[in-house]
Formats: structure tokens, C-alpha cells, sequence
């Protein structure tokens, strides 16, 4: 997961001279990103201020599978010049994957605190809600209700206005 | 706080132990929708309409439960097709929902029956500590023409946006405690007392303003107080007296990055306390035919020289036209040592104007130069061109853009000068408006494309059609 190095900068400050930062998943798998779209994941914000060394950081909590992924969306939204439209349309393709998948980036991007990508995924899980009755929807979600017919009942007349 | 256990036998992980604690250690994955934690459901909750929200509550015994807390509460009557709807909605959804903290309430709603149901709603939001209100409310026109908002709005401490849209006068209480309140915006509100109206522009926290065709008649000085503003933008549509005339703007914060006026050309004295923050500035004004150009010149001067440290400066042409006659202003004209982008708007742009050319040549760092509405060369002398040449066309200016261009006879004189004159020149934009074929046959491209360029590495770009992408959104 390496880009192109990125053009030497009279910014560096001298503490950190890479621009480049590894991320080592739960798995032991390394992955690189540029500082730049690191920075896109306030949690990396964070730990890159401290820690300078260039050694990977570890994210025990994240599987390979998943962070190749997010350090994909990172770059791709990190680079320049890239027009709205053409970025909306890769993000669809992004999310264009199962269920389960899904909330799996949505879990990598609250822990890492990705705002593009947390949104991303939560409009995503909004849109199969979307437009499903109740029983469409458990049945999507696999939504165990312990609602007996009765209670389901009183609830539906608490928000009769609601359905209305 | 350093040195406390960060020490670590495995010299290749350098990671402090407070890190440690935030990452854990736990393999965050989950299958299913429900394995997913609270505030991430709420999340995904506050992505639907409030409806769709709050019908979640019968999935099951969590979502219920979840649905009661949903962060926004969005009510738009135009979504019902009756009034007695709506109204069981609202007051359903009001009471259904917790009293957790709510992050946004939006209310768009006719106020026909008197304000007090209106009112206790604003008032549920605020009671749940609301951060962000946002409140279009038609009032029918029979009624009193004063709106009274309830108080509590006006000390709410977790206020951080607000916008109203009310055609209506709108009284302030005097007792106005909006600590965190950033942003304001304003529309359609009329303002009859103005020392309750400046507490609401006063306020510390406050970085943004915007007043759009706001009614402030009566008031002769306009302070705005917050100390800590950084964008202030006042619209008022054309022939629409807003403001009065003589109003004086007086800006007291010293951090103002950002000031757009488009209105009528106003004839108060404006004041800004430290205009070299100012970073972008837009004055579009209306021109009013009977003031003596004169004045006009005195007062444009002053302006700009109050903008002369603004790197984006938006500015109608007509301002400078005036000062064409005044050698005393165009002697002293301030230079313009930021400036990348210049744009003129509201009427055709003349090339030939004298004030224009003093103008770029004070403006050394010019990079874009934008003609939002046409550019004519009206010297009528054959091969005119500029002279001197500005700075900026040697050595900066890398972007020229002229919209709603007609090809007419002297605005293809203007696009001959500046592609004879801009040596660094990189793009040349033209957009044509659709009148362009009854004054120009064939190819307007190839005969673009055949006049002397002083820039070898100048690229044209041709745009018809009825917005120009530049800048149709900018005004």
C-alpha cells in the first residue's frame, strides 16, 4: 500500500524527516500512507505529533484486510486536483461491498477518527434503512426484535403520528 | 506529562503508554448491524429524516430506546399534506424524544395560529440544550407585525449556530447570553431597536455574520461588536433599501478575515477597526445615479485603501470609474501588496480606463484577473494597447477570465490587448454568453487562437452556455 514519494518539502521540520508513516494491523501486516493522508485520521494525527521515530505504529485493533482499505480511502482522498464528482463516484464504489464489511470500516473509522469515512459509511448503512418497512429492515439487519405482538403494538401507538 | 512508563522492554514499539490505553487491544469487527455500539447507531440514525428516525423505534427493544435519543430533530411542513399532521408530529416527536442534548433543530413551518405553540417548541429545543437552531417561519401577514421569539433562546449557552429566516420584526430582549453562539445568519428580519439588535452582534464567541436583505431602516449606526468575528457578509437584492442609506457599518473586531457587502451603494461612513486582517473582500454595489461622482470617488478611495492588504478582492467596476477624473486619488492610489486575485463585477469593465490601469499597476502580485461581467476596449484608436504595461502582466498574472462575453468588435480589441501584454500568462478563459453569434460569424476560437500572444505557454479556453462554471456561484 506505497504511493510515490512525495516531493521534498522545505517544511519538514527536522524531528521528522520521513513522510511517510507505517501502520503495522492486529495481523502483523506493515502498511505505509503518506503523512498527508494520515492526517486525515485525527486518532494518526495524534500519535504521528508524538512519536517521530519512523517505527510502525501498531493498531492492534485493526485487521490487515480492513486497513489496507482505510489507508486506501486516505490517499485517494488526501491526493490533489481530484474533482467532486469523480471522488463521489469512487467513494460509491468503495462502499460497494457487503454488510459486514461495511461495518467494519465504519468501526476503523470512529477508532481512527476518520470524518470523510465515518460519514461515508454511516450514510451507507442510512440508505439500506431507508424506505424499508419495519419488517423489510429486521429482516436485512437480521434485527432480533424481543418485542411480543403486544408490546409491538403499544409501541406502534406511542408513535402512531409517525406512521401516519 | 512525560517519562511516566513509557520506557518499554521492546525497543521497536515507541509507543507511550497513554496510547496504549486508547488503543486497547480488541479487534474492532462485527458481523452484524446490532454488534455495533450506541453512538455509532445514533449516528447512522441522524442520517435519516426525523421520521424515518424515530419509526425505528418498533424494531425492537434497542431501537427504541436508541430512537429516543436521535442528535437532530428536522420539522418542514411542507413534507404533510395537512396542517393537523404536522402539528401531531412535531408535538409527537417532542414528547416521545428524551431530553438528552440535541445537536440540531430545524423548525420550517407557517405561523398562522398565534405564537405560542411555535414558541414552546423552540422551547423543548433549547430545554434539551440545543447546539445548532435553525428556524424558518412564515407568519401570516394579518397578524401583528412584531415576532417574539421566546427569551430562552437568547441565553442559551450551548447555542453555536443560529439561523432565522422570518419576514418579520423581530424584537431582541435585552438580556442577550449567547457565550458560544459562532455563527449567525439572518434573513428577511426586520430590526426596529438597534441597541437590542447590537447585543446580538456582539457576541464573544461570534465568527460569523451574515445579514441578508435584513430591514434595519431606522438605524443610523450600525455596530457590530464581536470581538472575535471573522467573516461578516451583508446581501441585499437590488432595489431593496435594507439598510438605510446613510448607515455607518462599524466593525469593532480585529480579526476580520472576510467582508462581502452587496447591496446598495451606501453613503454612511464605514468603519473597520483593523482592516490588515483582512484577508478577502467583496463590495458589489448598486449604484445610485443621482450621487455626485465626487463623493463616490472620496468614498471608493477610502474603501480601498482600507482593503489594501487583502490577497481576494471582489470589487464593482463603477467604483473606479469614477475616480478617473481625480489625479489627487489616482496619485496617492494605495498599493495593493497581497493581492493575487482581482475580480470586477456588476457592469462591463472599460480596459481603457485610467483608474483601472493605475489600479493593476499597484497590484504587483497579481495572479487571476477576473471580468465577471465583460471586458471593452473602447479607446477607439486603432491598435491601442496598454502602456505602460502593468507589473503584474510581466512578472505574475498566470489567469485571465472574462464571462458573459459577446464578441462584439471592442471586447475582441480587450482580449487582443491583454494577450499582447500578459507575458506569464498560462490560461485565458472566455465565456460567451449565448448572444455571442449576432455579433461574430465562424470560428471565434481560431481567431482567438490567431492574435499575438506574449506568453508562449498561454492555453484558451472557450465556455458557452448559461453559467459560467467560474464563477455563476460566486456573486
Amino acid at each position: 500500500m506505497s504511493s510515490s514519494p512525495p516531493p521534498s518539502s522545505a517544511a519538514a521540520s527536522p524531528s521528522c524527516p520521513k513522510k511517510m508513516i507505517a501502520l503495522r494491523s492486529s495481523d502483523g501486516e506493515t502498511f505505509e500512507i503518506e503523512e498527508a493522508a494520515a492526517l486525515q485520521s485525527k486518532t494518526l494525527e495524534n500519535m504521528i505529533d508524538e512519536d517521530c521515530a519512523g517505527t510502525p505504529i501498531p493498531l492492534p485493533n485493526v485487521t490487515g484486510k480492513i486497513l489496507a482499505k482505510v489507508v486506501e480511502f486516505c490517499s485517494k482522498h488526501a491526493e490533489p486536483g481530484v474533482d467532486d464528482e469523480s471522488l463521489r463516484a469512487w467513494d460509491a464504489e468503495f462502499v460497494n461491498v457487503e454488510q459486514a464489511t461495511v461495518f467494519d470500516y465504519i468501526l476503523a473509522a470512529n477508532f481512527l477518527e476518520i470524518p470523510t469515512l465515518l460519514n461515508l459509511t454511516c450514510n451507507v448503512v442510512a440508505d439500506m434503512i431507508r424506505g424499508k418497512t419495519p419488517d423489510e429492515i429486521r429482516k436485512f439487519f437480521n434485527i432480533k426484535s424481543i418485542f411480543s405482538p403486544e408490546e409491538e403494538e403499544e409501541v406502534r401507538r406511542e408513535n402512531h403520528w409517525a406512521f401516519e | 506529562m512525560m517519562g511516566e512508563n513509557d520506557e518499554e522492554v521492546d525497543a521497536t514499539v515507541l509507543v507511550s503508554s497513554k496510547h496504549r490505553e486508547l488503543i486497547g487491544s480488541q479487534v474492532l469487527s462485527c458481523k452484524q448491524l446490532c454488534d455495533l455500539p450506541d453512538e455509532i447507531l445514533l449516528r447512522v440514525l441522524d442520517c435519516l429524516s426525523t421520521r424515518a428516525a424515530v419509526r425505528t423505534s418498533v424494531l425492537s427493544k434497542r431501537w427504541r430506546h436508541l430512537s429516543k435519543s436521535i442528535p437532530s430533530l428536522d420539522f418542514d411542513d411542507e413534507n404533510f399534506f395537512e396542517k393537523s399532521q404536522f402539528l401531531n408530529f412535531v408535538e409527537g416527536a417532542l414528547s416521545f424524544r428524551d431530553l438528552s442534548p440535541l445537536k440540531v433543530f430545524s423548525l420550517s413551518c407557517y405561523v398562522a395560529e398565534g405564537e405560542s405553540r411555535v414558541n414552546t417548541w423552540i422551547d423543548a429545543a433549547v430545554r434539551r440544550k440545543v447546539q445548532e437552531l435553525c428556524l424558518c417561519l412564515v407568519v401570516e401577514i394579518d397578524r401583528p407585525v412584531e415576532y417574539t421569539l421566546p427569551y430562552g433562546v437568547f441565553r442559551c449557552e450551548t447555542l453555536v449556530k443560529f439561523h432565522l429566516e422570518m419576514f418579520y420584526n423581530f424584537r431582541v430582549p435585552s438580556e442577550v447570553c449567547l457565550p458560544n453562539l459562532k455563527v449567525l445568519t439572518l434573513d428577511f428580519v426586520g430590526f426596529v431597536n438597534d441597541i437590542s439588535f447590537e447585543k446580538l452582534l456582539s457576541c464573544p464567541s461570534l465568527e460569523e455574520l451574515s445579514l441578508k436583505s435584513c430591514r434595519c431602516g431606522q438605524i443610523e449606526v450600525l455596530n457590530i461588536g464581536a470581538p472575535n468575528l471573522l467573516k461578516l457578509s451583508i446581501f441585499e437584492p437590488e432595489f431593496f433599501a435594507g439598510l438605510n442609506r446613510h448607515c455607518q457599518l462599524r466593525i469593532h473586531g480585529v480579526r476580520i478575515k472576510s467582508l462581502r457587502y452587496h447591496g446598495q451603494y451606501g453613503g454612511g461612513d464605514h468603519t473597520i477597526s483593523c482592516p490588515s486582517s483582512l484577508v478577502e473582500a467583496v463590495i458589489v454595489a448598486f449604484y445610485p445615479a443621482e450621487e455626485n461622482p465626487d463623493w463616490c470617488a472620496d468614498r471608493v478611495f477610502k474603501l480601498l485603501k482600507g482593503f489594501s492588504n487583502v490577497e481576494r478582492l471582489t470589487l464593482f467596476y463603477e467604483g473606479l470609474w469614477d475616480m478617473n477624473e481625480r489625479e489627487d486619488l489616482l496619485d496617492s492610489f494605495p498599493v495593493f501588496r497581497s493581492l493575487t486575485r482581482l475580480k470586477f463585477d456588476i457592469s462591463p469593465v472599460y480596459l481603457d480606463c485610467r483608474a483601472l490601469q493605475v489600479m493593476l499597476s499597484q497590484s504587483p502580485c497579481l495572479r487571476s484577473l477576473v471580468f465577471a461581467r465583460g471586458l471593452i476596449e473602447d479607446s477607439e484608436m486603432d491598435g491601442w494597447t496598454l502602456d505602460p504595461v502593468p507589473e503584474c502582466f510581466l512578472s505574475s498574472l498566470k489567469e485571465v477570465r472574462i464571462c458573459n462575453f459577446k464578441a462584439e468588435d471592442f471586447e475582441l480589441s480587450a482580449v487582443r490587448v491583454l494577450l499582447g501584454t500578459a507575458e506569464v500568462l498560462e490560461k485565458f478563459f472566455i465565456h460567451c454568453s449565448r448572444h455571442y453569434r449576432e455579433n461574430f460569424q465562424g470560428s471565434l476560437m481560431k481567431h482567438v487562437m490567431k492574435l499575438p500572444r506574449a506568453s508562449d505557454r498561454c492555453a484558451i479556453s472557450l465556455e458557452f452556455g448559461e453559467k459560467c462554471s467560474g464563477c455563476s456561484r460566486k456573486i
